[in-house]
């Protein structure tokens, strides 16, 4: 079958969020992790310290680009002001991978800050699989997309998230970035196995996995990256890795950021929970 | 048929932005959540980041009011300023002059939300390598006529209150004195040294010479203006002295790297 085929690049390892509180860490010593991942939009200014900081970080560590602007599945023409400054960043970064979200953040040159669910349905497939197209040749490279984390459904949807992203992704031959901690957010917000979501994806396309921490409001949850990895979520890992194999995996922390050592020991078990998925059953 | 999804993302857009417009009929409804929840969630997503990036742009300006007057006017202003740039890093350009324009008897606000942006515009503005005494030697005698610009990081503002006092005090996490009306106007230089922002009062007479300077004069032009606002005698050693300052404060850049970095 096409999607067991292996389109994805061999894992280089794990890797964490870079973030401005831990610049003095990685400047002052090598630290234990394989990569880095940017948010592309807090170096897409000019100049100063964020420039001046990513340069001697990237001298150290292998970086990819994740951005969460490009509003891939806005109906109205990509922003190509946008576009060249992220291919700017990336001339300059030279990084493993680019990604971004299945989303949408803003129509009409107005912007929500916020990434957008959209309706699962043939005409937003037909735009998102053309706008990927449009991005991935002006890149000249295949770009990873995230699933996102959810808080609505459209009545307009006619189809599972994954059943959209297994063909968005085959149609517009691109990767995929699988947020366990999204799958887990929106299960529980829409009332679906996370299990169908894993099973549904074309595992050869995975290129990356985020792992994160969430708010859990009772009648729903919020992908808020405030906290550490839960349990729940850890299981869905191990279950995403035995059925993938080997795949880049990193911790996202964007609020109530620990010290650097709090996340490489949650990253640590990553590491065993990654290996321990692997090994042959019984062995 | 179906809305198109252009149609769609206005109508959720506008719910999102603003609380009178109703997209509810866009969502699957559900007893245990239910649509209007479920949509005010990324309304509040919506105002809490755009505030949350307000109170970061705007550091001191938060402290001296306190969370409850700073989030009044950063909600006021999210309603009366729907984002419009892609990135966040740009927005609130516009809460200077809004305060401005809402609180005219306190005009220390305005400029410390003003002083606040222009160190932000520091931070990361375009780089360019400042002017220093070497640059200066390998020019030998055509230094004096080179057109001179300010670094990019550069800004100059007017303040009429203490405003730069209080946001000394603010940033050293002391009790700001009170505001004051200013006997005369001071000018304030804000730039980025090596690459952390800062800024510094100026004297009536520098403020001029790099108002120029920002104009792209000579240092040639300088000298003339210092012989006519000081005299001769005093004119070259407060030349001197400014000069010196510059090129320690890397404030000086030539007006054709200028041109190459905007």
């Amino acid at each position: 079958m096409p999607q067991d085929q292996r389109i994805a690049i061999p894992s280089p390892g794990f890797g964490l969020g870079l973030r401005p509180v831990h610049y003095p860490d990685f400047l002052a010593r090598p630290q234990p992790v394989e990569w880095l991942e940017i948010i592309s939009e807090n170096y897409m200014v000019p100049g100063g310290r964020p420039m001046a900081t990513l340069d001697r970080i990237r001298a150290d560590y292998p970086i990819v680009m994740h951005g969460v602007s490009l509003s891939i599945g806005s109906d109205e023409p990509l922003d190509h002001i946008y576009l060249s400054a992220l291919k700017a960043l990336a001339d300059r970064v030279d990084p493993l991978w680019i990604s971004d979200h299945l989303c949408w953040t803003g129509i009409n040159a107005h912007n929500s800050h916020d990434l957008l669910p959209l309706p699962y349905d043939a005409p937003t497939l037909h735009c998102v699989v053309d706008n990927i197209g449009r991005v991935q040749d002006y890149l000249g490279r295949r770009i990873l997309i995230e699933n996102p984390s959810s808080y609505v459904s459209f009545r307009a949807s006619d189809r599972s998230e994954w059943d959209f992203l297994a063909e968005m992704a085959e149609r517009a031959d691109c990767l995929l970035l699988l947020d366990v901690n999204n799958i887990y957010v929106s299960a529980r917000n829409h009332g679906f196995d996370p299990l169908d979501y894993l099973s549904g994806l074309p595992a050869g396309r995975i290129q990356q996995i985020h792992l994160a921490g969430h708010s859990d409001m009772g009648d729903y949850v919020i992908d808020t990256h405030d906290a550490a990895v839960c349990d729940a979520v850890w299981d869905l890992y191990a279950r995403a890795i035995a059925m993938v194999g080997p795949v880049a995996t990193m911790i996202e922390r964007d609020d109530d950021i620990p010290p650097l050592a709090a996340l490489l020991s949650e990253l640590e078990r990553a590491r065993k929970l990654a290996q321990a998925a692997l090994e042959p059953v019984g062995g | 048929m179906a809305d198109a999804l252009y149609a769609i993302q206005q109508r959720f857009l506008a719910a999102i932005m603003g609380e009178d417009a109703d997209a509810e009929a866009l969502i699957v409804d559900d007893a245990r959540v239910g649509a209007a929840r479920r949509i005010g969630i990324y309304r509040n997503n919506y105002r809490a980041s755009l505030t949350g990036v307000l109170a970061d742009h705007f550091e001191r300006l938060h402290a001296y009011l306190g969370d409850a007057q700073f989030g009044h006017i950063a909600d006021a202003y999210v309603k009366a300023h729907p984002s419009t740039t892609r990135n966040l890093r740009y927005y609130g350009a516009a809460l200077p002059g809004f305060i401005a324009h809402h609180f005219p008897e306190d005009g220390e606000l305005a400029e410390l939300a003003r002083l606040d942006w222009a160190l932000r515009h520091a931070f990361d503005a375009p780089d360019a390598s400042p002017l220093d005494a070497g640059a200066i030697g390998m020019l030998g005698e055509q230094w004096v006529g080179a057109s001179l610009a300010l670094h990019p990081s550069a800004r100059l503002l007017t303040m009429h209150h203490n405003s730069a006092a209080l946001w000394s005090a603010l940033d050293a996490g002391e009790a700001p004195p009170a505001p004051a009306f200013l006997a005369a106007p001071v000018d304030v230089l804000v730039w980025r040294s090596g690459l952390q922002p800062q800024f510094r009062s100026l004297s009536v007479i520098e403020a001029a010479a790099l108002v120029r300077i920002g104009r792209g004069v000579s240092f040639a032009d300088i000298s003339a203006l210092l012989v006519d606002e000081v005299g001769e005698a005093t004119a070259m050693e407060t030349l001197a002295a400014l000069l010196a300052r510059w090129l320690a404060d890397g404030v000086l850049i030539f007006a054709d790297q200028a041109a190459a970095v905007t």
